[in-house]
This record gives structure tokens, C-alpha cells and sequence, in this order.
């Protein structure tokens, strides 16, 4: 056999670790895809409508307001939980002995979705203790503030596990640039920025992946919190989907699906080339 | 200086966890009340989450020790409605398989993205991604037209199959895989083993670390789901502990700690058993 053949065929065996795999993502998330695009193009008797999906959902005021929502929660949302852990990281690295903190903060990992619902609630609602604290009556998470308190729980919530990745990614700065920057004379608040942010960099990609995907899951919570209709300020693209979804409207469901899964793929896709991009430099 | 700095650091980091492992002491020490005892501090409400009641104006009381141990609330749990263990056990049997199909499936294909040579290599990982950061809204429909026609709509597989495949497991484990030199993979080829071999004893071995945190982090996502029991079962008889607990805040908040504690019992379990394991995984998911 010919050398080239073997690493030809040799490929072959590689692609077909792959096959698994590709074989359940094609069945459960790919084919059905594309069989559910047949409701984005037509009404609910079948008929082929042209774009008149899109038009009614980009002119409903509850999905536009479910995408801003969203796109506030995240804006605000990820960059804070990504930031806060890299802070508490930069702190954590030089003390010894500190190890169970990261035990400690990890904890609302294990606690069930229910019984955070439950905390937050005993925390927020009408008798709940901050209202005992400002001896007043008010159903926090019926006010404007409702948006924080979302932010808040969010980042609560993805704390610890962040918190090992930053770690991780703080233990991965060879310590000899700081010292090569000392005795160059560069300042501790320099150094924090010239070394330690730059050098962060590659970690930051799994942990705003992470960030992203735990952005979406918050409306477990959310649900549990404030049921299918919470204050406007945190009604997220998972109500009004989920709302779609009880009212059996396939239309509304299936055509804000595409949105969302046509934004996340050109976005994941720049992010993906930049990515490439940037490996290719260093 | 800097040692009065670090030792400042410290109370604020400890002052800060103590706030943290509230709620999860306020659980475990709440199971040991009695049930009276709970009405009075959280209200004696039996619609802890029902948002339209009007809620009587005594304020909710938080308390950490209870005025008498008591194991009211594990005997109910456990003797008098039996249900709650055909619950876990639902919790189990959409866990577990799930968890099995990551570690397979997932390692089996981090092993392709890492060994196999093409120029689609890059782009199926892309969709894959993009499938892997979807919200379950999104794929709710491709997942409920599959399990439509497969038939296999109000079963546990409805749930299991969509979530074994999730692509976040060849995710992980593509991520621990990068820390594999290439030059250990292609010195045991030269030697002679072929991919099979290689998988086995050289990429699985070397992303244990990587298929722990693979482990814990699926495990506690399928342990804690809520949507697709929702969306895909129908029987009630067929849902996990995570979906009842939301169900018994609505009633009988009671019983809620207690159930909380069983549901957590099995998660602790494994962050401590593997916490060290996964802070490895991690970092060396981290590394890239």
C-alpha cells in the first residue's frame, strides 16, 4: 500500500470517531431544523405567505420587547460575571490556604433551581425580608428593579464556576513576566493591565462561552420567580418563545427561533474567526 | 503593608462567603423543623409561589437553628408519600443516561476533531458551537418534531436523545484534548497503534481531568432540569425531583426542604468526591 493511501485511509478512521456524534446532532438538532422551516414560510392552514412571519413578529411589541430584554440581560450580565471573578481571581492568587472559597462559592450549583426560586423570593416578595428591612411593603420583583435583581442572581448564581476558570486562567501568566516587568521599573496598576489582562485573553473565550450559554438558562429561575408573565423589565426571548409555545402558535414560535438561531450563528461565526484569527498571530 | 492588605483581603473574601452558604444552610437546617415551625417563619402560605394571592403582611423571618430538632419532614418524605422516591428515581434514569452518552459520544468525537485532517473540520465545529449555545427555546421545536415522529413523545427518551447528543460534551472534551502534545499521539503511531489504540490508552487517559468536569457539569445541568420535562412529558408520574420541587413550593412549602436536601444529597456528593478532578478539567479547558 501506498504511503499516501495510508494516511488517506488512516483520515478515514479518524472521521469516523466523528460519526456518532454527527449522526445524533444531525437527527435531533440539524434535519429538524430545516424540517421546522416549513412553518416560517407558511400560515397555520399551510399556505406559502412569503415573508408575512416575519413582518407580524418583528411588528409584535412583546417580541421586540423580549429582544431588548435579552440583549440588556446580556450586555450588562456577561461582561459583569466575567469581570467580577477575574477581580475576586487576581485577589485570590497570592493567598494561601483560600482553597475552600472556591467550594464555598460554587454551592448554588448544587442547590435546586426550586429552592433558589424559593430564596429569592423570600428575599424580594411583599413580606419578604429587604421589604422588613426598609419596613415597607413592596413586591421587589414587581418594580423596576426587577431588572438588577435578575443580573444580580445571574451572576450569583455562575460566581464559583467562573471563579475556577479565572483562577485557571490567572495560573497560566508564567510569573516571570512579572518579574521582568518589576525590574524594569513598570507599577503594580500597569502591570495589571499590560500583563495580567492581555495574557488573560485566551481563557476569556471558555469563559464567555460558558457566560453565554448560563445567560439563556437564568429564565429557569426567572420562570420560578415570576411565572409566564414577570415585571416587562425581565421578559426575556424565553417567555414570549415559551409563551408561543402554550398558545400552540408554531408560526411565532418556529420564526423567532430562526432569528435567534440566524444571530447567534453570524455572531458565534465572527467570533469564531476572530478566534482563529488571533491564534494565527501568536 | 502588604501583609495588613492581605489579611483585609481575607475577612472581606470570608465575610463574603459566609453571605454566600446562606441559602444552602437555611435548606439544611430548615429540614430539621418541624413544619409548624416553617409555616411561622416563611408565612403560612400554601402558595409560596402563587403571584396573584394577596400575601398577609407578617414579614418573613429567617432563622438558622431550629427551636427543636425534629425529623418530621424526612418521615413524611419518606414514609408517607413514597412518590418522591419514584421521583428521584426519575431523576436518576434521565441522568445517568445522559451523563453515559456525554462521556462516549463526546470523548469519541474530541478524539475525531483532534486527529482528523480536513477543511471542514473548523466549520462543523462552528455549527456545533452554534447549536451548543442555542437557548432550549430554540431547539425546542427540532426536538419536539423529531420526538414527534420517532414516537417517542411522553417517554424519558424524548428528553434523554436531544440532550445525550448535545454537542457541549465534545465541546469539553475537544478543549481538554488541545493539552494532549501532538508529539505523544504521533510517537505511538510510528510505533505502530492505530487510532482505536491511541484513543484508548493515550487521548482518554491523558483528559480524565477533562471528562470529570465533563461529568459534574452534565450532571448537575440534567439533574436541575425543567424545561423538557415540561414540554415533552405529560404523565406526571414520569418527572424528575427537579420539576416535583417547583411543583411543592406552589403547594406544600413544608416538605420543601427536606426534598430540597434529598435532591441535593447526590450532587454533593460528587463536587466533593470530584471537585479535584474538575478544577484540573477546567484548567485545562482554560489553557485552549
Amino acid at each position: 500500500m501506498s504511503k499516501a493511501l495510508k494516511i488517506r485511509k488512516e483520515n478515514v478512521i479518524a472521521f469516523s470517531f466523528l460519526i456518532p456524534s454527527l449522526t445524533g446532532v444531525a437527527l435531533f438538532y440539524i434535519i429538524p431544523f430545516f424540517m421546522s422551516l416549513g412553518y416560517v414560510t407558511t400560515n397555520s392552514s399551510g399556505n406559502f405567505i412569503d415573508i408575512d412571519n416575519f413582518v407580524n413578529l418583528f411588528s409584535s411589541e412583546a417580541f421586540r420587547l423580549a429582544s431588548w430584554n435579552t440583549f440588556r440581560f446580556m450586555t450588562i450580565a456577561i461582561p459583569l460575571s466575567i469581570a467580577i471573578p477575574l477581580f475576586i481571581a487576581c485577589l485570590l492568587f497570592n493567598l494561601k490556604g483560600m482553597g475552600w472559597l472556591k467550594t464555598i462559592l460554587m454551592s448554588p450549583l448544587v442547590i435546586p433551581t426550586a429552592g433558589i426560586a424559593f430564596f429569592f423570593q423570600s428575599l424580594f416578595m411583599s413580606n419578604g425580608f429587604v421589604s422588613r428591612l426598609l419596613n415597607v411593603n413592596t413586591d421587589w420583583l414587581q418594580t423596576d428593579h426587577a431588572f438588577a435583581i435578575a443580573v444580580g442572581l445571574y451572576i450569583w448564581k455562575n460566581l464559583g464556576f467562573n471563579l475556577v476558570l479565572a483562577l485557571a486562567a490567572r495560573a497560566n501568566i508564567p510569573h516571570e513576566y512579572y518579574e521582568w516587568a518589576s525590574v524594569e521599573g513598570m507599577g503594580k496598576i500597569r502591570m495589571f493591565f499590560k500583563i495580567t489582562v492581555i495574557y488573560l485573553m485566551p481563557g476569556l473565550f471558555i469563559m464567555f462561552v460558558m457566560s453565554f450559554i448560563n445567560s439563556f438558562r437564568i429564565y429557569r429561575e426567572l420562570y420560578m420567580l415570576s411565572g409566564n408573565y414577570p415585571h416587562q423589565s425581565i421578559y426575556m426571548l424565553q417567555h414570549y418563545m415559551n409563551n408561543q409555545f402554550m398558545w400552540l402558535n408554531r408560526q411565532n414560535l418556529t420564526t423567532s427561533a430562526f432569528v435567534i438561531t440566524f444571530v447567534i450563528a453570524v455572531f458565534m461565526v465572527g467570533f469564531f474567526i476572530i478566534d482563529k484569527k488571533s491564534e494565527f498571530i501568536e | 503593608m502588604a501583609k495588613v492588605f492581605n489579611i483585609s483581603i481575607k475577612v472581606f473574601l470570608i465575610a463574603f462567603a459566609f453571605l454566600y452558604i446562606i441559602p444552602l444552610l437555611i435548606i439544611f437546617t430548615s429540614s430539621f423543623m418541624s413544619m409548624g415551625e416553617i409555616a411561622r417563619n416563611y408565612g403560612d402560605t400554601h402558595d409560596f409561589f402563587d403571584h396573584d394571592l394577596m400575601r398577609q403582611i407578617s414579614y418573613v423571618q429567617y432563622s438558622l437553628i431550629p427551636e427543636k430538632i425534629s425529623l418530621s419532614q424526612y418521615y413524611t418524605l419518606l414514609f408517607r408519600t413514597p412518590m418522591y422516591l419514584d421521583y428521584f428515581m426519575n431523576s436518576v434514569r434521565l441522568t445517568l443516561p445522559i451523563v453515559a452518552m456525554h462521556v462516549v459520544i463526546g470523548s469519541l468525537a474530541a478524539y475525531g476533531f483532534t486527529v482528523w485532517k480536513s477543511r471542514f473540520k473548523e466549520i462543523i465545529f462552528c455549527i456545533y458551537i452554534i447549536v451548543m449555545v442555542l437557548p432550549f427555546q430554540a431547539t425546542l421545536v427540532p426536538n419536539f418534531i423529531m420526538a414527534d415522529t420517532l414516537g417517542i413523545l411522553n417517554t424519558h427518551n424524548s428528553i434523554i436523545l436531544p440532550l445525550g447528543f448535545s454537542p457541549f460534551a465534545v465541546f469539553i472534551m475537544r478543549q481538554s484534548m488541545k493539552g494532549i502534545p501532538p508529539s505523544i499521539l504521533e510517537a505511538s503511531q510510528i510505533d505502530g497503534a492505530n487510532h482505536f489504540k491511541r484513543f484508548l490508552y493515550i487521548a482518554l487517559p491523558m483528559s480524565k481531568s477533562g471528562m470529570a468536569a465533563l461529568v459534574i457539569l452534565t450532571f448537575a445541568d440534567s439533574w436541575a432540569m425543567i424545561e423538557h420535562p415540561m414540554v415533552f412529558l405529560r404523565d406526571s408520574a414520569l418527572e424528575p425531583l427537579s420539576v416535583v420541587l417547583y411543583r411543592l413550593g406552589q403547594g406544600d412549602i413544608g416538605l420543601i426542604f427536606a426534598a430540597s436536601v434529598f435532591y441535593m444529597l447526590p450532587m454533593i456528593w460528587l463536587f466533593l468526591y470530584g471537585q479535584e478532578y474538575f478544577e484540573q478539567g477546567v484548567k485545562l479547558s482554560a489553557l485552549k
